[in-house]
């Protein structure tokens, strides 16, 4: 062997052991494992709990009033003391014998006038005051039952600039029903708010990720319930419900692992009835089939009705829900917006706009006693149904395309045996087919009232309001529609209605993403439908939206909503968090790729890791992505699925309680999607966050 | 040849991974959390301005209502740019901009306002102002509320009673004055304060 030989062989040796060495790190995860000194330039995801945050600015309160004394001439106040309804303020001082107070905030005419009265039961008087006007000095006079005046100046900010704007169209006060009008939002583009008989927005909920595509309603207790502000996925499925009042204070927070969307129904038992969610969208790809009972007391659900098992999943009529993406991973193929009691809790109605479907199914059995909807497309696997839908009867007959709240109303015939259902009949395409689909120009939206009689299978139309308005009222999708108990009225709202450039359009899609205007009209209406009350909700300069889920009329004080006092009742958390699944995907061992992620919540709510944001790749965003979060600490790591929405946006819910102790990195592994098909080109990337979340030893308290 | 350039080759790709074992104890910087695909930035470039924080405390006794500046800035125009992703994938900029009146710049004040004992004090924005070199003072906008738009975080413009408050408040000054000479000055008694900043504008 010649010395040239000889030095090839050397290096040819040195440098597969070079290589053999650097796989070895390679698969090692070496490259990808923190150190000390990287986790020392990580920051710790920040502990919050809304429920912990309450509780500490309640007794921040109570130190401050400590620290002088306050009496009914010189009461301690302030303003928005959750930071919840900026145009609330709660009023404390020492009642010196005082029982209640009347409390009046003045408005500008008699219509703006709010009234109402608290009872004194405690050394300390709490009394809230709701119901105050933005931008101004508002008179407030507290009376005592002692016969004591006092007239107190609060003041409060202007609205916020991108809030949507209320345009009164006509109010007739007294022949309205009683209340204040709730403005439920869809969307977190627009505020949810509570406005008078002047459209006068006199409450609004600040934080504009809750409460929001999704009901909500006032429970038998006086307190609301409506959607928290933690999303599973945007833009409407949410974690959890919360249980509050109009200052803002969470009674109780019940976690839904199936999340929840659209209407919710507090039951004769007090249970909440709401639809929903698989427990698990990625597993059986599909969403928003299922309606599930939550248990008041736990938070647990103890029922879940999934409609794949009842009706058809596989019939699919043509629609504007339907996106034009293929292959997507999460089909809405029934997208139920309602679920309510009926028969004395012993049945269940259930709508299914995108198939354009009323179903009452047996609530034990789960038997489908009738269908309300379109003959239309049931054959092939939909055959089966044919059976159980309604016929129609009587001069006078529409169907319903692409309903929304069906709403039990009481008796109206006298005949205990027949069903009279009030619901807003979006019309949308009024057809099942794109070729005969009505333009979005020409259409209308109504509210209409049905009598069903399930015994001879028949349907009859009884009343209806909003044809005669024609593309006035129309609204592609959203509102509903409810009967008012004191006047006899219906209170209607034309949810979401679409334009670009002021040619009215059905793109529910871009509507949903706050591309398009998207504006809304409420209409209230008496028996014969004459108009008492109508306000048109138009976008803001900042965004487009100006849509409404729905309106309702409410008690706005109610006296047992504001039972506690401060200090005396935390806020609990019921029932079970989502949790991301592990993920079957193999441990990534480099970063690499131009991946990149933008956080719009990062906390550690008592050791479940919450995060949610967008990815992007290369500075761009897609519309169709996928994330796993990452958490590796210098000896162990995991991966686990988030849930992806449209443009990037995902979600991801950990229980690191269940994790080994240690310091963990955060990254992200990921890909986005060209284009609007699941299987189009992929660009893939792992990528750090610079976000370290800490484990404590089992017996260690949490960050 | 084919050998020593295949050498050459094995030897770049461990060059490589040598190279990214090296980097992968760094860490990234911190993704903020923030509004998805929205960027919020000045449009004209404002010059932040270290405050010279003289805080000259006129009253013997403790402040009740302690104010510090994080930091001043000047600005003729808010403007924000947002990514809006449509359905079907293209990618829109959607802009909106905020301008003072003609003539006028905005000042950004970050501000931390702290109560620091209980008691019956309210902070009053009504005595809380900016004053010039000529001795000019100004309000707090009434209606800033415009600033959240733009990623700015704002503070209650409602008199505070309790807490540790922070965030921007928002005021309007002639693009003539002496932006180095400024003093915030809060006169309500027993927190009475003046801080002498500066605020560049481009």
């Amino acid at each position: 062997m010649n010395n040239r030989r000889k030095w090839i062989l050397i290096l040819v040796v040195g440098l597969a052991a070079l290589l053999f060495a650097a796989g070895m790190i390679f698969s090692s995860g070496a490259l990808v494992r923190p150190t000390e000194r990287s986790l020392a330039g990580m920051t710790e995801v920040p502990a919050y709990d809304v429920l912990s945050a309450q509780s500490a600015l309640e007794q921040e309160i109570l130190a401050d009033y400590a620290g002088a004394n306050y009496t009914f001439a010189e009461p301690y106040f302030i303003n928005d003391p959750y930071d919840m309804n900026p145009l609330s303020a709660l009023v404390l001082f020492d009642p010196e014998g005082a029982k209640s107070v009347k409390v009046t905030i003045h408005g500008d005419d008699s219509a703006d006038l709010f009234t109402y009265e608290k009872s004194i039961d405690s050394a300390r008087a709490e009394v809230p005051i709701l119901g105050l006007c933005a931008g101004r000095d508002n008179l407030v006079t507290l009376e005592s039952d002692k016969g004591d005046i006092v007239t107190l100046t609060l003041s409060t900010e202007p609205l916020p600039a991108d809030f949507q704007t209320y345009e009164l169209i006509e109010s007739q006060p007294y022949k309205m029903e009683p209340g204040f009008t709730l403005m439920t939002a869809c969307f977190n583009h627009s505020y949810t708010a509570i406005i008078d008989a002047n459209a006068q927005v006199r409450g609004y909920l600040s934080n504009i990720d809750m409460a929001h595509g999704t009901s909500m309603i006032q429970l038998a207790n006086g307190n609301m319930l409506a959607t928290g502000d933690e999303y599973i996925q945007i833009p409407y499925n949410m974690m959890s419900l919360w249980e509050f009042n109009w200052l803002g204070k969470i009674f109780r927070e019940y976690e839904v692992p199936n999340a929840v969307h659209h209407d919710i129904v507090e039951l004769a038992d007090g249970n909440i009835l709401c639809v929903s969610n698989s427990a698990n969208m990625v597993a059986t790809g599909t969403r928003e089939d299922v309606a599930v009972i939550l248990d008041r007391a736990s938070g647990a659900v103890i029922r879940a009705y999934d409609f794949r098992k009842i009706i058809d999943e596989t019939r699919d009529p043509y629609h504007h829900f339907d996106p034009n993406i293929i292959n997507l991973p999460v089909v809405d193929w029934m997208h139920m917006n309602a679920a309510v009691p009926y028969d004395e809790g012993n049945a269940i109605i259930v709508s299914s706009p995108i198939q354009s479907m009323v179903i009452c199914i047996d609530k034990d059995t789960e038997q489908i006693q009738w269908i309300l909807g379109p003959h239309e497309g049931y054959e092939g696997n939909s055959a089966y149904l044919s059976q159980y839908l309604l016929t129609p009867v009587g001069d006078e007959f529409e169907w319903q395309w692409c309903q929304h709240h069906p709403m039990v109303l009481p008796d109206q015939d006298n005949d205990p045996n027949t069903l009279d259902l009030l619901l807003l009949d979006n019309g949308q395409s009024k057809s099942f087919l794109e070729e005969t689909a009505v333009d979005a120009s020409q259409n209308y939206s109504r509210a209409v009232q049905y009598r069903i009689d399930p015994t001879a299978m028949t349907v009859e139309q009884i009343w209806e309001y909003g044809k005669e308005r024609g593309a006035e009222c129309y609204a592609t999708f959203l509102g509903d529609a409810n009967y008012e108990p004191t006047t006899g009225n219906r209170l209607i709202t034309f949810g979401g209605q679409l334009s670009v450039n002021g040619v009215r359009t059905d793109d529910i899609i871009d509507g949903v993403l706050g591309d398009v205007v998207t504006r809304s009209r409420v209409v209230e209406v008496n028996e014969t439908g004459d108009v008492v009350f109508e306000v048109s909700v138009l976008e803001d300069p900042y965004t487009k939206s100006g849509e409404t889920y729905q309106a309702k009329r409410i008690d706005f004080f109610s006296p047992m909503s504001f039972d506690t006092l401060l200090g005396e009742h935390n806020g609990e958390r019921l029932g079970e968090s989502y949790v991301c699944d592990a993920s079957a995907q193999k441990q990534p061992l480099i970063f690499i790729g131009k991946l990149a992620v933008q956080f719009d919540r990062l906390v550690n709510e008592n050791g479940r890791l919450v995060a949610s944001g967008v990815l992007s790749y290369d500075g761009e965003h897609y519309l169709l992505s996928k994330a796993v979060i990452v958490l590796q600490s210098a000896t162990d790591y995991y991966l686990f699925n988030a849930l992806n929405a449209l443009n990037g946006r995902f979600f991801g819910s950990i229980d690191t309680t269940a994790l080994k102790s240690g310091v963990y990195q955060i990254s992200i592994a990921g890909g986005v999607v060209e284009g609007n098909d699941t299987t189009g080109k992929v660009r893939k990337g792992h990528v750090l966050t610079g976000y370290k979340i800490t484990v404590p030893a089992a017996d260690e308290t949490a960050p | 040849m084919k050998r020593i350039k295949r050498f050459f080759q094995i030897g770049f790709m461990i060059v490589i991974m040598l190279f990214s074992l090296g980097c992968a104890g760094q860490a990234a910087e911190p993704a903020e959390p923030a509004e998805p695909a929205e960027q919020s930035e000045l449009a004209e470039p404002a010059e932040l301005a270290e405050p010279a924080v003289q805080a000259t405390p006129e009253a013997v006794a403790p402040l009740v209502w302690r104010i510090t500046i994080e930091s001043s800035e000047l600005t003729t125009n808010l403007s924000s740019t947002k990514a809006v992703v449509e359905y079907g994938g293209d990618v829109n900029q959607v802009s909106y901009s905020d301008q003072p009146d003609e003539g006028y710049a905005y000042l950004l004040l970050m501000l931390n306002i702290d109560k620091t004992q209980p008691g019956k004090e309210k902070f009053l924005w009504s005595e809380l102002a900016v004053t010039d070199a000529d001795g000019n003072t100004y309000s707090r906008l009434e209606d800033d509320t415009f600033l959240e738009l733009h990623g700015l975080p704002r503070i209650k413009a409602t008199d505070l009673s309790i807490g540790n408050n922070q965030g921007y408040a928002c005021f309007q000054l002639p693009l003539s004055i002496d932006s180095s000479s400024l003093t915030l000055i809060y006169s309500a008694e027993g927190s009475k304060q003046s801080i002498s900043f500066s605020a560049t504008a481009e």
